[in-house]
């Protein structure tokens, strides 16, 4: 009689190999002979950052674990100093993230954020696909009025935790949490490559293209090019999700026995007038989301700046006062597991950047091409592949566009392609770092929810990234000739 | 009235022949200057100047003494009256200098010196982790007129390597480079008169096949341990 070998699933594969399939990635890296153009210490960023990697996607230690052990070792083998990985934590996402948790654990005390959570999932979503697509509109609307994609995560936040607790979904279990707070990001990210103004890195991206080419990229131009492409984006993101986390309930659970609508308007209707604790919140909360919006706008205002993070800060300091605020210390929600990840993870990504690996990465992908031979639409199609997914080396917005925009109009006027063609389009990749945590702010405000894994965030983004990648390629051939880009 | 016009004039005169000769400022330009390090013992280097330009009015083409103690071993080009570099000090700024053959067309001197103890830099660990060598090296440009093209390599002792580059910080704005088996750091831009360059790096030895080999053998077998020790427990659930 034979005995029958129990089948492990992946995600045990993973936890099982994945210790062993990290070390090998950081020996292997780390005892190579180091190649010219790389220093000792991009070495040992390249080879702490693959490991560190391969630990956050196969969950083979806890991540909180896994970023001290990215601290430890980049400042005892030199791929960081200990100032610099130690003062991640004074970072302004650091404190953003913490001041985030504290205007959500205030909305959520006062009651405010569920009455919010109620009356949009009365109106709007009822079902779980429609408050997914509603969360996503209201993404879509605020990326007009609010040009911080770290601003309207952080507002958005309270609501979405709301609304899966109106929907009773588990942290780390429900799929329609996973779902809700991954298109987040895709929404917050994707919507505002459609918006020029929507963030610095591609205003910086069009004076690059100005300066090096003579060519003007208007806020409609760009409105234009590339809202298309980034619609189509996330109606992908949103089949995507449906497919690789169906939901476990189609509304929310207590409204069995009745209509989703009828179910959450009693609800909304039992929590009755709206109390003093709630006005306060609601006021801290307009005054902050007002100092987010008019961000550009603080010195003609006010005859001084305030930065977004303060804005924040100022925000939760409101929350703790006596007379104005609505809670305490003990009442605030704090995730230090995913804080202490975060900071662990932005110093790796920092280290990449700082030490110039990332750049040394990119530039050997580049050489490895003979860019001249190649029919037009394939340089296209490598130099958008290049552009979206240099962002799994580059932590920063900022450094990927000085070194690839330049990079790219050089290669465009080398080869004898109008620059155009390749720049703009690249420059509509800029905000794809959707696939990791620690790629921007709003990736680590919404993973420090708890909802989703790292794999889970890196697989959803990859597949959606390749979707937008063959959307470039449609958009060669149709909407780009339309607009005469090509 | 008269006289004293003729007095003033006079004077200016006089005064001109007296004025101390400066280096030819208004005329000086300077298209390139390179500096490459090499090293030649643990502590001393041979440093390799390469200029380009137009002389001055004074007909010299003029080196910036970058380095303390440095002294010429030979010197070539292209234009050059001169077969030998003139020490030239202007006030506290040191210079070497050679006569141009047709001060009006581009010369080139291609100068060796020897820079005794350039080398011999001290060893310090950051907070954490090994001791690197501290390659601090300054050039400030005294030309009155912008260099259009400052470039500087500094080439370690073989079988050294660059560790960390701190100035200039960006990847961007610093090179790598290999040359007869040497591993080197530099920079290029161009550099205003007064400007200085900076170039900061430590280089050490790297990993050695002892390090190479514990770090393998610990991750080979802290791996092997938990990959069969959790592949047991899995079995076993």
């Amino acid at each position: 009689m034979g005995v029958q070998k129990k089948k492990l699933a992946f995600e045990q594969w993973m936890k099982i190999a994945g210790i062993a399939v990290a070390l090998l990635v950081f020996a292997a890296i780390y005892t190579m002979p180091t190649p010219v153009a790389l220093t000792l210490q991009g070495k040992s960023a390249l080879a702490i950052f693959g490991m560190v990697f391969v630990l956050w996607v196969s969950q083979a230690i806890p991540t909180y674990a896994s970023a001290l052990l990215a601290i430890v070792m980049l400042s005892i083998t030199g791929g960081w100093t200990q100032k610099e990985a130690l003062g991640v934590f004074g970072q302004d996402v650091i404190w953003l993230m913490l001041a985030a948790f504290v205007i959500t654990s205030g909305m959520e005390k006062s009651g405010v954020a569920k009455r919010l959570a109620l009356f949009i999932v009365s109106k709007f979503g009822t079902t779980a696909k429609k408050a997914l697509i509603a969360l996503g509109i209201v993404n879509l609307l605020l990326s007009f009025i609010v040009p911080s994609t770290t601003a309207r995560a952080a507002m958005l936040l309270p609501i979405c935790m709301m609304i899966l607790q109106v929907y009773q979904a588990v942290p780390g279990e429900s799929n329609f949490g996973k779902q809700l707070m991954i298109q987040e990001i895709h929404f917050n990210n994707i919507t505002t490559s459609g918006i020029l103004t929507a963030t610095a890195g591609q205003i910086m991206a069009v004076g690059y293209i100005l300066d090096m080419t003579g060519m003007d990229v208007t806020w409609g131009d760009w409105l234009v090019a590339s809202m298309p492409i980034a619609i189509l984006t996330l109606v992908c993101s949103f089949v995507i999700g449906q497919l690789m986390f169906p939901c476990e309930m189609k509304t929310p659970p207590a409204t069995s026995g009745k209509s989703a609508k009828d179910a959450l308007g009693e609800e909304l209707k039992a929590l009755g007038k709206m109390t003093g604790t709630e006005i306060r919140a609601i006021i801290i909360f307009a005054i902050t989301v007002f100092l987010w919006a008019t961000d550009g706008n603080h010195l003609g205002l006010f005859g001084f700046q305030v930065s977004l993070v303060m804005v924040a800060i100022l925000a939760a300091l409101l929350f703790y006062l006596p007379y104005i605020g609505v809670l305490n210390w003990k009442e605030t929600k704090i995730p230090w597991d995913l804080m202490v990840f975060s900071c662990g993870a932005y110093a790796a990504g920092l280290a990449l950047d700082g030490s110039g690996a990332a750049s040394f990465l990119l530039n050997g992908i580049f050489d490895k091409f003979d860019l001249q031979a190649l029919p037009q639409f394939a340089l296209f199609m490598i130099v958008m592949f290049i552009a979206s997914f240099s962002h799994l080396v580059f932590t920063s917005k900022t450094v990927r566009v000085v070194i690839l925009i330049p990079a790219i109009i050089l290669i465009a006027q080398k080869v004898g392609v109008n620059p155009m063609l390749l720049a703009l389009p690249a420059s509509f990749t800029i905000c794809d770092s959707i696939t990791l945590p620690p790629h921007c702010k709003p990736n680590l405000i919404f993973y420090s929810t708890g909802y989703f894994t790292v794999k889970d965030q890196f697989v959803y983004g990859m597949l959606v990234l390749v979707c937008k990648w063959l959307l470039f390629g449609v958009a060669y051939f149709t909407w780009f000739r339309i607009i005469g880009l090509v | 009235m008269k006289k004293i016009i003729i007095a003033i004039i006079a004077a200016a005169m006089m005064l001109s022949l007296l004025a101390v000769p400066v280096m030819a400022a208004e005329v000086i330009n300077v298209a390139s200057y390179t500096e490459v390090f090499t090293p030649v013992n643990e502590a001393d280097g041979q440093l390799a100047v390469t200029v380009k330009g137009t002389a001055g009015e004074d007909g010299y083409l003029y080196l910036i003494a970058s380095v303390k103690g440095m002294e010429p071993v030979s010197v070539a080009g292209e234009n050059l009256s001169g077969t030998e570099l003139e020490a030239y000090a202007n006030g506290s700024e040191s210079y070497f200098r050679i006569a141009v053959a047709d001060p009006a067309a581009e010369a080139t001197v291609e100068a060796t010196f020897n820079v005794p103890g350039f080398y011999a830099v001290s060893r310090a660990a950051e907070t954490n982790g090994a001791e690197d060598y501290k390659m601090n090296y300054k050039f400030t440009n005294y030309f009155p007129t912008k260099i259009g093209n400052y470039s500087v390599m500094v080439y370690v002792p073989e079988g050294m390597e660059i560790a960390k580059v701190s100035s200039p910080s960006a990847y961007a704005d610093y090179i790598l480079a290999q040359e007869n088996g040497l591993r080197g750091a530099g920079n290029a831009k161009a550099l205003a008169a007064a400007a200085a360059n900076t170039l900061t790096f430590t280089f050490d030895t790297g990993a050695g096949a002892v390090t190479n080999i514990l770090v393998w053998v610990i991750c080979l077998g802290i791996g092997i341990f938990v990959l069969v020790d959790r592949y047991k427990k899995a079995m076993k659930e």
